[in-house]
C-alpha cells in the first residue's frame, strides 16, 4: 500500500495519472532514460530469447542495489535460455516458464514498475507486452546481528534488531512459530518509500487498537521516512508531552514478548528497533532480564527503577529546597558539613546546581558524539579532571558534586524515561528554587496531572499502577515466579489467560 | 474555551495558595548567616539587672579543614529582644536559629524567675521549642557556653549529645524541652525541673589561671584556641517551683527522682547491700511508676508503686547468683533501697521547696477530682503532711553474660 496522495505544495514534481505500460520496448526505455537522466547507476540491459521468434527484452535495474549474481543467473540465464511458447502474451510466458526467480511479479502500471526499479529490484520489459516482470534482485550489505548497546542483559538473548527490515522479521518469525502471527507491509513516505511491517498476533489483539494503528499511519503524509521516531510521534496520542506513549525497543525477544501481551509492534526499514503500542507507564521500568533472572533478583532491579526515577528528578530540587528555605528540617550535623563544604564556593545553591548539571549533559554529549576510542578519555578527564578542579577551584562545592553524581546516575537507570526526567528534574529545581518545598509539591503535582492525563490508544498511561487488580500483584511493581504469572494485562487483549496453573 | 478557563481557574487556585502559605519567601543563601547552635542566658552583676546574650555559633573556616569549630559571642540589653538586637548589630550577618539545640540559663536568671525568657522563647518566630533548657550552676551561662569541649568542637550539640545519652543510657536526668518547661510550670504542681550542668571541679586551677584571659574574650572566645579551658558536666537536676529556681538535685538523687516520676528510661544505679556490707551495681532496664491516692480516716496517703527491672553489673564477690537464696536477698535489698531513697527524697523535696515535681498533685487531680476541688486551696500545707508509701517491685533479669562467680577464692 502505498500511498500517493499529492500535497498542496509547490516543490512537489507534478503528478500524472499512472499510465499502462506501453508494448513498444524502445518506448518504454526511452521514457525511462528520460525519467532517471544523469542517474548513472541506472542500467540497461537488452537481450532476447531462443527460438524463431525470440522475445526482446530488456532489464532495468539500478546498479548499486542489485545482486548481479542473482540478476544474472536466475533472471538473465532463464529468459536467454528459454523458448517462447506464448507469443500472444510474453511477459506471462516469461512469468510461467523462464524465470528461476522466487519473488517475481508482474506489474501493469508504469509508475510501479518505475516504484520497483527505485526499490531495488530488477524490472523487466518484454517487447510486444503490456505488463513487466518485477524481480527481486535486492543485494547490499547490512550489518550483522549484535547486541544492542543500550539494552544490553545479563542473561537472555543477545541478538537485537538491524537496519534491514527482513532480518528483523525473520528473529521475530523464529520465536513465535504460529500462523497467528500476522505480518502486514506498508510504505509510508513520498519519497523514501520506507517499508514498514505492523505485526500482531491476531487472536491477542484488540482489533480496535489495530484499526486505530492503521488509521493513524495512513494519515502519515510525509516525504520521508528515516527513522522509527518519524513514525512514533504520528501516531501518539499526544504529540506535546515530555513521557513517551509509543514503547520501543531493539530487542526482538522484547518485542515477541510485548507481542504476546496483546500489543502490536511497527518495524521499519533502516531502523533496527522497533515500535510497541500501546504503552503503559510501568513498562518504562521493566527490562527484559527482569523476566530471565530470579524473581528475587528481578524484583529487586525493579523496585530499584522506579525509586530511581523518582530520585533522579527530586534529589537536586529537594536539595535545593532544603538548602534555601528550609534549613531547620535537616539534621544539624548535616547542615554544618554542607556549610562547610560550601564555604568559599560563590554562586547560589540554584545556579551552582542548573549549572553543574548542564556541565553533566554536555559531558554525556558529548561523549556520546566523540569515537568510542576517545570516549573513555574524555569521561575521565571530564567527571575527575574537571570536577576535582571545580572543587578545587571553589566554582562548586563537595556536596552539590555527590548530588549531582547521584542525579546522574540514577537517571541512568531509566534511559527509556530521559527526555521527561531531563524536563521535570529542573521544572522541579527552578520551582523549589523559587518557592522551596511546597515549588517542589506543585511540580510533582504538574508531572502527575500530565501522566495522568496522558494515553496511548486510548489506554490510561498510568494503568495498573494506581488502582489495585489481580495483574498489578502478578508483574506490575514486582513480578511474581514464572508459574504464578497466570494472567496477560486485560488492557491490551480479551484473551487473558497467559498459562495454566501447574502447582 | 471551556478548557483555558479550566486551566486558568487551577492555576490562580494553585498561586493564591502561595498567599496563605507563610515562609515561602523567606529564600536565604546559607552563607549568608550564622549558624547559631545554643544560646546562653545571664544576668549582669550588681545593680539593676541587664541581660548577658551569649551565643555560640559555628565558625566555618575556607581551608581543608572541614571540621567546624565555634565561638561565642555576647551582648547587653535592658530586654532580651535589644540584648538581641546587639547581638545581630556586633555579628556580620543574620542570626540563624533553626539548629540551636540548648539554650543555658543562667543561675542568676533562674533564681529570677524565667517566665520571661520563656515568654520570649515562646513568641519569636526563630527559636524553637524543642531546645533542650539546662540551668548553669554556681555559674554563668557564658561560661558554660564558652568552657572546652571533650569531642564535639560545638558545645552546645554536645550539651545535646549528654542530655540524650543521660535519658537513654545513664538516667541522671531527663532532658528537658522549652515547651515541657512551659507545661510543668504551668501544670497543677507548678513545679518543674531541668537538668543541670556545672564547670568542671578538676579543671578550677585551670579557670582560676584563664580567669584574666576569659575576662578580654568575653565577647569573643574562639574554642579552637582555648583547649585548656573549663570542660562542663552534667550535674544533676534543678528544681523550679512556679518560674523559680528553688534548688538542686545531685546526680544520686536526680536517679530517685526520675524512679519516682515515672521518667526512667534506662539507667544506673549504685546500691549499698546491708546483708553484705557492700556496694552493688544494676542496670535499670525498665521502670514504670504507678501513683494511687487514698483517704482513710480523714488522712491522705499517697502510695508510688516503683516496678523495675534491672540487670545486675557489679556484685560482690562472695555472691554466686547460682545459689537461688542470693538472688531473694539481693532482690529485697534492691527494693529497699530503692524504695527507701524514694521516700527520703520525695519527703525531702516537699518539705524542704515545698515542691511536688513527681506529679503527684496531678494524680490526684485526675484521679480522686473530688477531693482536689475540696482541698485545692489548702493543698501547699496538705502534701506537707501527707503520709508517704513506697513500694518497689524488683525484677532481676540475669547478670550480664554469666551467672557465675568468675573466681574461687
Amino acid at each position: 500500500m502505498w500511498k500517493r496522495n499529492n500535497l498542496p505544495n509547490e516543490t512537489e514534481p507534478e503528478k500524472k495519472e499512472n499510465q499502462g505500460i506501453s508494448p513498444s520496448l524502445s518506448e518504454n526505455l526511452s521514457k525511462l532514460r528520460i525519467l532517471f537522466k544523469d542517474n548513472d547507476s541506472l542500467k540497461i540491459r537488452e537481450f532476447r530469447t531462443k527460438g524463431k521468434e525470440p522475445y526482446l527484452c530488456a532489464v532495468v535495474y539500478l546498479e548499486a542495489l542489485t545482486d548481479d549474481t542473482a540478476l544474472s543467473e536466475c533472471i538473465i540465464k532463464g529468459i536467454m535460455n528459454g523458448q517462447p511458447t506464448s507469443p500472444a502474451s510474453p511477459a506471462d510466458d516469461i512469468y510461467k516458464n523462464f524465470c528461476f526467480e522466487g519473488d517475481l511479479a508482474l506489474k501493469d502500471k508504469y509508475d510501479d514498475a518505475v516504484l520497483e526499479i527505485v526499490s531495488g529490484n530488477s524490472v523487466v520489459f518484454v517487447d510486444g507486452a503490456s505488463k513487466v516482470l518485477s524481480a527481486d534482485t535486492k543485494g547490499w550489505k547490512s550489518r550483522s546481528i549484535s547486541e544492542p548497546e543500550g539494552e544490553k542483559s545479563l542473561r537472555g538473548p543477545k541478538e537485537g534488531f538491524t537496519e534491514k527490515l527482513t532480518d528483523n522479521i525473520a528473529m521475530i518469525e523464529r520465536r513465535l512459530c504460529t500462523p497467528d502471527l500476522k505480518i502486514k507491509y506498508m510504505k509510508i513516505g513520498r519519497r523514501s518509500a520506507t517499508k514498514i511491517a505492523v505485526c500482531y498476533l491476531e487472536s491477542l489483539i484488540i482489533p480496535e487498537v489495530l484499526e486505530e494503528l492503521y488509521k493513524r499511519l495512513e494519515k502519515i503524509d510525509i516525504d520521508a521516512v528515516l527513522e522509527s521516531n518519524y513514525l512514533e510521534a504520528h501516531i501518539a496520542d499526544k504529540g506535546y508531552t515530555a513521557f513517551k506513549t509509543i514503547g520501543s525497543t531493539e530487542k526482538p525477544d522484547v518485542v515477541t514478548g510485548r507481542m504476546l501481551e496483546g500489543r502490536i509492534a511497527v518495524l521499519t526499514n533502516g531502523t533496527p528497533e522497533a515500535l510497541t503500542a500501546p504503552l503503559i507507564f510501568i513498562e518504562s521500568f521493566q527490562a527484559s532480564d527482569d523476566y530471565y533472572t530470579h524473581y528475587f533478583a528481578s524484583n529487586i532491579g525493579r523496585l530499584l527503577r522506579i525509586l530511581c526515577f523518582f530520585l533522579t528528578i527530586s534529589i537536586p530540587a529537594i536539595y535545593v529546597a532544603l538548602l534555601t528555605f528550609h534549613k531547620q528540617m535537616m539534621p544539624a550535623n548535616l547542615t554544618l558539613s554542607i556549610i562547610t563544604a560550601r564555604q568559599g564556593v560563590p554562586f547560589p545553591v540554584i545556579f551552582e546546581c542548573i549549572s553543574l548539571l548542564v556541565v553533566f549533559e554536555i559531558l554525556r554529549e558529548t561523549a556520546l558524539r566523540v569515537p568510542s576510542t576517545v570516549a573513555q578519555a574524555f569521561s575521565i578527564v571530564g567527571a575527575i579532571v574537571v570536577g576535582n578542579s571545580a572543587i578545587e577551584a571553589k566554582l562548586v562545592s563537595v556536596s552539590m558534586v555527590i548530588i549531582v553524581s547521584l542525579t546522574s546516575l540514577t537517571g541512568l537507570m531509566i534511559p527509556r524515561l530521559s527526555p521527561a526526567v531531563l524536563v521535570y528534574r529542573t521544572l522541579f529545581i527552578i520551582l523549589a528554587g523559587i518557592l522551596g518545598l511546597y515549588g517542589y509539591i506543585i511540580g510533582i503535582f504538574i508531572m502527575f496531572t500530565n501522566l495522568l492525563s496522558l494515553k496511548s490508544f486510548g489506554i490510561n498511561f498510568l494503568s495498573y499502577m494506581v488502582r489495585p487488580n489481580e495483574y498489578m500483584l502478578q508483574d506490575v511493581y514486582v513480578r511474581l515466579p514464572w508459574q504464578h504469572i497466570t494472567k496477560r494485562p486485560g488492557l491490551f487483549t480479551h484473551n487473558i489467560t497467559r498459562q495454566k496453573k501447574t502447582k | 474555551m471551556k478548557k483555558t478557563a479550566k486551566v486558568l481557574f487551577v492555576s490562580a487556585l494553585l498561586i493564591l495558595q502561595l498567599f496563605s502559605l507563610s515562609g515561602c519567601f523567606d529564600y536565604s543563601d546559607v552563607e549568608s548567616e550564622m549558624f547559631v547552635t545554643g544560646l546562653g542566658i545571664d544576668c549582669t552583676e550588681g545593680g539593676e539587672c541587664k541581660y548577658l546574650i551569649s551565643v555560640e555559633i559555628a565558625s566555618f573556616t575556607n581551608t581543608r579543614d572541614s571540621s567546624v569549630k565555634s565561638k561565642v559571642i555576647s551582648a547587653e540589653g535592658d530586654s532580651l529582644m535589644e540584648s538581641f538586637q546587639s547581638l545581630i548589630a556586633k555579628s556580620s550577618k543574620m542570626l540563624y536559629f533553626g539548629h540551636c539545640q540548648t539554650i543555658v540559663i543562667g543561675e542568676n536568671v533562674a533564681k529570677q524567675g524565667i517566665t520571661n525568657v520563656l515568654d520570649f522563647v515562646f513568641r519569636y518566630e526563630f527559636l524553637r521549642l524543642s531546645m533542650f533548657v539546662i540551668v548553669a550552676k554556681d555559674c554563668k551561662a557564658l561560661d558554660i557556653l564558652s568552657s572546652k569541649s571533650d569531642g564535639n568542637t560545638i558545645i552546645s550539640y554536645e550539651i545535646a549529645d549528654t542530655m540524650k545519652a543521660s535519658e537513654n543510657e545513664i538516667g541522671i536526668a531527663k532532658g528537658t524541652s522549652v515547651f515541657e518547661l512551659l507545661n510543668q510550670i504551668n501544670n497543677i504542681s507548678k513545679c518543674g525541673v531541668t537538668p543541670v550542668f556545672v564547670k568542671d571541679e578538676n579543671n578550677k586551677k585551670n579557670e582560676n589561671d584563664k580567669k584574666g584571659d576569659n575576662d578580654e574574650n568575653k565577647e569573643n572566645n574562639e574554642k579552637g584556641e582555648n583547649d585548656e579551658g573549663n570542660t562542663h558536666s552534667l550535674n544533676g537536676i534543678a528544681i523550679f517551683v512556679k518560674d523559680r529556681l528553688k534548688g538542686y538535685l545531685g546526680k544520686n538523687q536526680s536517679v530517685f527522682c526520675l524512679l519516682a516520676s515515672d521518667g526512667m528510661k534506662k539507667g544506673v544505679l549504685t546500691c549499698y547491700i546491708p546483708s553484705h556490707h557492700q556496694m552493688m551495681s544494676v542496670r535499670i532496664l525498665r521502670s514504670s511508676t504507678d501513683i494511687s491516692f487514698d483517704v482513710s480516716d480523714g488522712h491522705p496517703e499517697i502510695t508510688l508503686k516503683i516496678k523495675t527491672t534491672v540487670t545486675l553489673l557489679e556484685i560482690p564477690p562472695e555472691i554466686s547468683l547460682k545459689k537461688p537464696e542470693y538472688n531473694v536477698i539481693i532482690q529485697k535489698d534492691i527494693s529497699d533501697f530503692i524504695s527507701e531513697n524514694v521516700y527520703i527524697l520525695v519527703r525531702d523535696t516537699i518539705e524542704r521547696y515545698g515542691a511536688d515535681i513527681f506529679g503527684l498533685s496531678d494524680e490526684i487531680h485526675k484521679k480522686n477530682t473530688d477531693y482536689w476541688e475540696e482541698n485545692q486551696a489548702d493543698w501547699d500545707e496538705i502534701i506537707k503532711s501527707i503520709k508517704i508509701k513506697t513500694v518497689c517491685d524488683i525484677a532481676i533479669e540475669g547478670s550480664g553474660i554469666t551467672n557465675d562467680k568468675i573466681y574461687e577464692g
